[in-house]
């Protein structure tokens, strides 16, 4: 593709947009994760690491407690699903009080996907802690090839 | 210049703006003003000497680039 037909691409396309920007604001080892896992983890002052996953609900999950927390932007500002993805992460790095404040947080695991099961064990392995009760192997999750990716 | 990047349904918009010379400082400043006041949250991003980012609530504590994200809510 051209730079020109590149730049056109990104203009038009929101998604591409959102996907190319929150990349910009990655760490090396998130932006690998974001590929791999399709979820990143960001450390928190005084709340731990968190995972986020690549999902619209109930996608913030404590790596310490495994307690799933939602956290979305209003009806009147729609934006792409990555750019709602670095608005979590800017939210839980700089102004956790606000996360607390705003998410709703539910301890059911019961509708979660394969792919944030294995994600959160690989991340809470990563950190030294069980994971028998969230384990699904990592191989048997099939991860789906996306635009967005 | 000064660079603010606003999250919104088209991925994202760019605004530049000059504090010396004044250039779309008024623009921004307005902009700034207007978003906050509809709860969207800016922060201090890519900052200098390795400073992490930061939450930032007023226009001229704006650093070289700022990031300001759309108001949020529990799902």
């Amino acid at each position: 593709m051209s730079l020109a037909a590149e730049m056109l691409f990104f203009r038009a396309d929101p998604c591409a947009r959102a996907e190319r920007l929150i990349k910009r604001f990655l760490t090396p080892q998130q932006r690998q994760d974001y590929k791999q896992l399709w979820g990143f983890v960001v450390e928190t002052r005084d709340l731990g690491p968190f995972l986020i996953m690549w999902d619209i609900a109930y996608n913030i999950i404590s790596v310490r407690t495994g307690e799933r927390f939602c956290l979305k932007t209003t009806e009147e500002s729609p934006i792409p699903l990555a750019d709602l993805l670095l608005t979590q992460k800017m939210i839980l790095e700089c102004d956790p009080n606000l996360f607390v404040a705003r998410a709703n947080m539910t301890d059911s695991w019961s509708r979660v996907t394969e792919r944030t099961r294995a994600a959160f064990c690989v991340v809470r392995a990563r950190y030294g802690m069980p994971t028998h009760a969230y384990e699904i192997r990592l191989h048997e999750c099939a991860y789906e090839d996306s635009q967005c990716h | 210049m000064k660079t603010i990047t606003v999250l919104n349904s088209r991925g994202d918009t760019v605004v530049k703006f000059d504090e010396v010379t004044g250039k779309a400082e008024a623009e921004a400043l307005a902009l700034f003003k207007r978003l906050m006041r509809s709860g969207h949250a800016a922060f201090k991003v890519n900052r200098a000497n390795g400073l992490p980012d930061e939450r930032v609530a007023e226009f001229y504590a704006l650093e070289q680039d700022t990031l300001i994200v759309p108001n949020v809510v529990g799902g």
